[in-house]
């Protein structure tokens, strides 16, 4: 709270807020090559408060991604990597037995590697279902509790988990409210040919690329106010009913869609909801307005809902994505909705 | 009002502008929706009115009060309920002019959102994008899409209701249109003497027609006086002689030895469309007296003229047979066996006769003959040997067919009385009990005999006499009811 009061001293205008975010985009764009959309799609989930999940093959750079945003923001960073044998307490970290300078002995609280401004949960399908649960209260309520005591965590809190999305044996997927909890989902592709020469060359050469911090010293606080301003944004009663309308029709049970009925089984929560408006407002900044409008619920529609969406049997044979679903959406919602 | 309403007073301005817009053309299109829906409903009454018996008219006119109503209550509540507001013109305004939603924001922010630290920052951006939408029409028609439905009732309104709520009393206008044909006559024709042509059944009308008008005319201008005063002496001429020529037929059997023996084997339809000019004078001149006299032939020809309306509007069947009656009769003066064919141009053969501008002899009795012509199973049509009948054959509307009052102005002004009669199980028209009163009376009863056993023709004549003396009150009475017992004793004896 006090963290949200400094922020609302320096709330920024927003186009310090578009300076800052094509800032991160051409820093973090010195390291990660060929992924300017996921870029922008993770600054956009950083700076609406949300977590992203990244699901890409091994080696295609999620984890420099993460690194070179923790370097740009100048945040602290750490990264777990998910394993089978991970426990809970190795992620949120644990009372131990303390001897003091005096001798007197205590229990004290060893701070897991949450305990930082960026998470990075490498593989995080690798671990079992206890452990990866272990991040739920972190991620929702920027807290851990351990022994009975509650541990806040602080801002800014951003988790980065990668899902491999071969290698399955010995993985466990993540639940439907673990999944929940990420605002968005970003898939990360190859890069093409043009990306492959700039990765080789940036990466084999003399000098590897520098990232050069935007903030100083008050980097949490800036990022603080940054993600405030988000939070001025205005939204019309229309558009939040379009979301609302649109959350709502991926409902099976109650969407009048026949390709819902027949492809899901569960649709997206309030939580879409709410990783729609959000993820809307940062957009709409970006576009110069502190307004949301339409299109910029459509832009981040995708990314929202798209993992909230639990696909049938009737689906996977007939080779139906979530993605897919969410554009048949919004094109219903573009002829009727509105 | 408005959420965002006093903010800024520009977009205010502009937003109750596009309101007003909106909601002028939401008005415009239940207005004129209305208004056309009430202009079909009166073509559709008219052309009900028109064709339709009573009883159908009034079933039609039900429903047409009942649509009428529903889509005045369906426009009125659509109204309402599309009345636009801020909110509805600034959606307007954003799909028309791609504002990405700041308007809409604006308009419909609630107090949460205007405490936005960015409210200031929304209102700002609101107002660089007003002239963009500001000044514009944004679309708004200025009228409605369905002004061409009212355009095309309007129109059909004018073609079918306008001549109905223009026109005067039919009986008025066809003494004005004769008057104005006296005039035109001039006073030589008018002044032609009266037993030099054969007379037409509608020469009395004519005559009493034109004394309306000349009447009229004098109220006109002393200008006119001359030939007014001209034209009041033909008339009272025609109608001294018509009085007498009407006793003369009332009397009976006379006329029908005079037109028995002066067609000899007649076709029917000879004798109606025989021009004056082309019969013997004797055999003209027996028809004179019989039928009583043809007005001069420019009278008659515009008379026919005036009745033409009537007279294509009464019997439609009768113009076709018109031509090769007249036709016919050219050809075949005298001759003629009375064949069923004959029989049917005679009673198409009266209006031949008083259609033809070239037959001169006005409107005949036939005329009228061919009302009972046309009935199932009359006589004229059934059995064209009753084409030879005499009297029947005069009654058919000859060039100088008598029947005073028996021409179309006539019919057409008995037809808007309520003296159909019903005798014998079938439908009489009025039209017949006028021919009655006239000299035929009978163009269905062919024998002298039968003929003698029409006795209310005595008191028909009796009582019309006095009457045909002035005519025009005659025509514009109602029939009275001793008439009716007579006539439907007449036709009781019908076969």
């Amino acid at each position: 709270m006090t963290v949200l009061s400094t922020a609302e001293e320096l709330l920024p205008n927003p186009g310090e807020f578009r300076e800052v975010f094509s800032a991160l985009e051409r820093e973090m764009g010195k390291a990660v090559v060929g992924h300017q959309q996921p870029i922008r799609r993770i600054l956009i989930a950083f700076f609406a408060g949300g977590h992203v999940l990244i699901e890409g093959v091994p080696g295609i750079g999620k984890t420099l991604m993460v690194r070179s945003l923790a370097e740009a923001l100048d945040l602290s960073f750490s990264r777990i990597q998910f394993t089978i044998d991970l426990m809970p307490a190795d992620i949120t970290g644990t009372r131990i037995l303390e001897e003091s300078e005096a001798g007197r002995r205590a229990m004290v609280f060893a701070p897991g590697p949450l305990f930082a401004h960026l998470v990075l949960a490498d593989e995080i399908n690798r671990a079992t279902p206890k452990t990866q649960s272990a991040l739920l209260e972190a991620m929702a309520e920027l807290q851990v509790t351990v022994a009975g005591t509650t541990h806040p965590l602080e801002s800014p809190f951003f988790v980065l988990a990668t899902l491999n999305p071969i290698e399955m044996e010995g993985t466990y997927p993540l639940p439907e409210a673990q999944l929940d909890r990420f605002l968005f989902k970003v898939p990360l592709a190859y890069p093409g040919v043009e990306g492959l020469r700039e990765i080789v060359r940036l990466t084999t050469g003399v000098e590897p690329p520098r990232i050069t911090p935007i903030f100083g010293a008050d980097a949490a606080r800036r990022v603080d106010a940054l993600r405030a301003l988000v939070r001025e944004v205005m939204v019309a009663p229309q558009i939040e009913d379009y979301v609302a309308s649109l959350v709502r029709s991926t409902i099976p049970e109650v969407s009048n869609d026949p390709q819902i009925k027949k492809y899901l089984s569960y649709g997206a929560s309030p939580r879409g909801a709410q990783a729609l408006i959000l993820g809307a407002k940062v957009v709409a900044l970006l576009s110069g307005r502190v307004n949301v409008s339409f299109a910029d619920v459509e832009e981040i529609a995708v990314p929202a809902l798209a993992h909230r969406l639990v696909m049938n049997f009737a689906a996977e044979t007939e080779s139906i994505t979530p993605q897919s679903i969410v554009e048949h959406l919004l094109e219903v919602g573009r002829r009727g909705q509105r | 009002m408005f959420a965002g309403h006093g903010t800024t007073p520009q977009i205010d301005a502009c937003l109750a502008r596009v309101v007003r817009r909106l909601n002028v053309l939401r008005l415009q299109r239940a207005i004129y929706r209305i208004a056309s829906a009430l202009l079909l409903a009166a073509c559709v009454g008219a052309v009900c009115a028109e064709w339709l018996p009573a009883r159908g008219f009034r079933a039609v006119f039900s429903v047409l009060v009942i649509a009428v109503l529903a889509i005045v209550a369906a426009s009125l509540l659509a109204l309402r309920a599309g009345w636009t507001g801020p909110l509805s013109a600034a959606h307007r305004v954003e799909e028309t002019m791609a504002l990405d939603q700041r308007l809409l924001t604006l308009v419909a922010a609630d107090a949460t959102v205007r405490r936005s630290r960015l409210w200031p920052e929304l209102v700002r951006d609101n107002l660089e994008h007003l002239p963009r939408w500001g000044e514009s029409r944004l679309g708004i028609a200025r009228v409605p899409g369905n002004v061409v439905l009212l355009l095309l009732s309007l129109v059909l309104a004018a073609f079918m209701l306008a001549p109905v709520a223009q026109a005067p009393p039919e009986t008025s206008s066809d003494q004005g249109q004769v008057a104005a044909q006296a005039d035109d006559a001039g006073p030589s024709e008018a002044a032609r003497p009266r037993g030099a042509e054969p007379a037409a059944g509608g020469s009395a009308v004519a005559g009493d027609d034109d004394l309306g008008g000349v009447e009229d005319a004098e109220r006109d201008g002393a200008a006119l006086g001359d030939r007014l005063a001209s034209a009041q002496l033909k008339l009272d001429q025609l109608q001294a002689g018509l009085a007498s020529d009407f006793e003369r037929s009332l009397a009976g059997g006379e006329i029908n030895d005079r037109l028995g023996a002066g067609s000899g084997a007649t076709h029917a339809g000879e004798r109606l469309a025989h021009r004056p000019d082309s019969l013997p004078s004797s055999d003209a001149e027996s028809r004179a007296e019989a039928g009583g006299r043809l007005p001069p032939e420019g009278l008659a020809r515009l008379e026919t003229g005036s009745d033409g309306a009537n007279a294509e509007n009464e019997e439609s069947e009768d113009r076709g047979a018109a031509a090769t009656g007249q036709a016919k009769a050219r050809a075949e003066t005298g001759a003629g066996s009375g064949d069923r064919a004959a029989g049917t141009r005679q009673a198409g053969g009266g209006n031949a006769g008083a259609q033809s501008a070239t037959s001169g002899g006005g409107r005949g009795l036939g005329g009228d003959s061919a009302s009972p012509g046309r009935k199932p199973g009359s006589p004229a049509r059934q059995d064209g040997a009753r084409g030879n009948d005499p009297l029947q054959s005069k009654g058919s509307g000859g060039p100088g067919g008598p029947g005073a009052g028996s021409g179309p102005a006539t019919g057409s002004l008995l037809a808007a009385q309520p003296v159909t009669l019903m005798g014998a199980g079938q439908h009489q028209s009025a039209r017949f009990g006028l021919t009655l009163g006239a000299a035929s009376g009978s163009g269905r009863d062919p024998s002298g005999e039968r003929r003698a056993e029409v006795d209310p023709r005595g008191e028909i004549a009796e009582a019309a006499r006095g009457a045909q003396g002035a005519d025009r009150p005659v025509r514009h009475e109602e029939i009275p009811p001793e008439y009716e017992s007579a006539i439907k004793r007449l036709f009781a004896r019908e076969p």
